[in-house]
């Protein structure tokens, strides 16, 4: 049954128009921000962040966030998320499932499931137009490209750790909806959180001393940060970040991010248990 | 609980703080049978089915289908059912089609052609590829009951089904349901349209303020006798005569007429000719659900 279940989430996500939109608006930027920052990059060093295989760790930076605030791929979850999952709300289609005798938790778990998924997708797609964007500067400026430099197994853990460090953003949307049943607040909400909340923060709170400093780490941008260093590392470069309060270990990190997903997705799971879903 | 009933709810209530939704509800339908559940606005009628549909906690009370117990945590009871509930469930940003596809998913046995089949049975085969945003209320009406159909359901729960729809199509679906509970689908069937309920129902159960008022076959619930208006100028004399009638009950005076209750006509006329009082015109008001409902609220209220 859940895998009846999922199929029938995989349509509602993939199926609308939705969801590839939102990849196209939410990969544009980085493309122009590739074509930008190669025309600004003068040195070897610098030109490497944009050219093969250097772009796809960046691509994976944008998907992620350089800083607090500039993940895109985590504002594309919260829309997607948001409106596929609120308005099975609004258009009482919620109703409709569980009344055909679907439990609450098992649709849950398809829709998280999905999104996980979604997940995967969005940032794949930010990898994918990176590492062609990269392929075709790389041939402009060097007339081909290095091979030999890439490292799959470690790409691969890098796109694993940037779908990971996303995960409490899509705890937070999937919470929000539950609460408020409105797609409205639930993607202004997670949009807020990381723009006004998040990113003042992170940016503000160091000033206030090193211990302030400190606890702003552990903020799930922070997290995320953690892990998008880690990416920059496998890759022999430099985390160029805009806005750093420092980083946990990527052990800490791990731990923190399952907690925070597993809270928020717990309390998401204890709300919608607990429903009435009278018109 | 008792077994022959298909639907089951005992002592049912919802009380949402202060607001008691529901108070006391105790149903049984039986398979094959057509219930009509009849309530004004806000008498609780949508919190029951909701709580029948394991959406809505219970504050207390049990609800069982086919003689097992349905509560939010535990539905499993519901897959051989079909609902329709207010405005359609509907997914807008898919075809009538697709709307069915996915929730056919959730049917894997279903045969491929079940889809096409309720959409011919609704009517919206020509409809099937336009996304149902365009549909207009009574087509999402039928596509709602194209949904409560698809899975071949044993009990079909409905709420206010031909809402919006054309006197046709109301037509045609009061047939479908006579059709289905003659093929052993159990029908509970909530609506405001009491001629319509009337046709379709062979039992129905009122709910006022979260309460049910009153519970059987229509014809039971019906008054036995019609009501007999008598045009007189004798208005006083008819009046107090008819109090020696035997049967006669529910005698009113008007001031046209007077109006009596429990007797034939046939007999009203023989009486008053036997008093001397001969009417000048005599007329019969024949009761049905719509003012046995409107008496029953009004007392109520």
């Amino acid at each position: 049954m859940f895998l009846n279940i999922l199929r029938m989430e995989c349509d509602k996500v993939f199926r609308r128009k939705l969801l590839w939109i939102g990849l196209v608006l939410a990969i544009t930027p980085m493309v122009i921000a590739f074509v930008a920052l190669l025309h600004i990059s003068h040195t070897a060093t610098a030109l490497s962040y944009w050219l093969w295989p250097g772009g796809l760790t960046s691509a994976l930076a944008f998907a992620d966030g350089f800083s607090p605030g500039y993940g895109y791929s985590a504002y594309l979850l919260a829309v997607v998320v948001g409106v596929v999952t609120a308005q099975e709300y609004s258009w009482r289609t919620m109703q409709l499932w569980l009344s055909h005798g679907i439990s609450r938790p098992m649709l849950f778990f398809a829709k998280i499931m999905l999104a996980f998924v979604t997940l995967l997708l969005v940032v794949f797609a930010f990898l994918l137009v990176g590492g062609v964007t990269s392929v075709v500067f790389s041939y402009q400026v060097h007339g081909g490209i290095d091979s030999n430099h890439l490292d799959i197994g470690q790409l691969f853990l890098s796109y694993i750790r940037t779908c990971y460090g996303i995960l409490p953003y899509v705890g937070l949307t999937f919470l929000l909806v539950v609460l408020t049943r409105s797609s409205v607040i639930a993607i202004t909400g997670s949009i807020l959180f990381m723009l006004a909340i998040e990113l003042p923060l992170t940016a503000l709170v160091p000033l206030l001393g090193a211990n302030f400093a400190h606890i702003a780490q552990y903020l799930p941008a922070g997290l995320a940060q953690s892990m998008n260093e880690q990416n920059y590392s496998a890759a022999h470069l430099t985390m160029p970040a805009l806005i750093s309060a420092g980083h946990p270990s990527t052990a800490i990190a791990t731990i923190c991010i399952a907690a925070y997903t597993s809270i928020l997705l717990g309390c998401s799971l204890w709300v919608l248990q607990r429903q009435d879903l009278t018109n | 609980m008792n077994t022959e009933f298909v639907l089951q709810t005992q002592h049912l209530k919802k009380h949402f703080g202060s607001v008691h939704a529901v108070e006391d509800v105790s149903l049984g339908i039986r398979r094959a049978e057509v219930f009509g559940f009849l309530g004004p606005n806000g008498a609780g009628k949508t919190t029951t089915i909701s709580m029948i549909l394991g959406l809505t906690h219970p504050t207390s009370g049990e609800v069982q289908v086919f003689g097992e117990r349905v509560t939010p945590e535990h539905n499993c009871a519901l897959r051989r059912v079909g609902m329709m509930v207010g405005e359609s469930a509907l997914l807008l940003a898919f075809s009538a089609r697709r709307n069915l596809q996915m929730l056919s998913y959730l049917y894997p046995d279903l045969p491929a052609t079940r889809i096409d089949e309720v959409l011919e049975i609704v009517d919206l085969q020509t409809t099937r590829n336009l996304s149902v945003r365009k549909f207009s209320t009574g087509m999402k009406q039928r596509l709602g009951l194209a949904l409560a159909l698809l899975n071949k359901p044993d009990l079909l729960i409905l709420d206010e089904p031909t809402n919006g729809m054309d006197p046709a199509g109301m037509q045609e679906v009061r047939t479908l349901l006579r059709s289905l509970a003659a093929q052993g689908t159990t029908i509970f069937l909530s609506s405001h349209l009491l001629h319509e309920m009337e046709q379709v129902c062979d039992r129905v159960a009122v709910i006022q303020r979260g309460q049910i008022i009153a519970q059987g076959q229509i014809a039971d619930l019906l008054p036995k006798h019609d009501i007999v208006h008598i045009q007189t100028e004798k208005l006083d004399q008819t009046a107090q005569a008819l109090k020696e009638l035997v049967g006669a009950k529910q005698i009113k005076k008007e001031t046209t007429f007077v109006e009596v209750q429990g007797v034939s006509s046939e007999q009203v006329v023989a009486f008053l000719v036997t008093r001397g009082l001969a009417p000048k015109e005599i007329s019969i008001n024949r009761p049905d659900l719509e003012s046995v409902f409107l008496t029953l609220t009004r007392n109520i209220a």
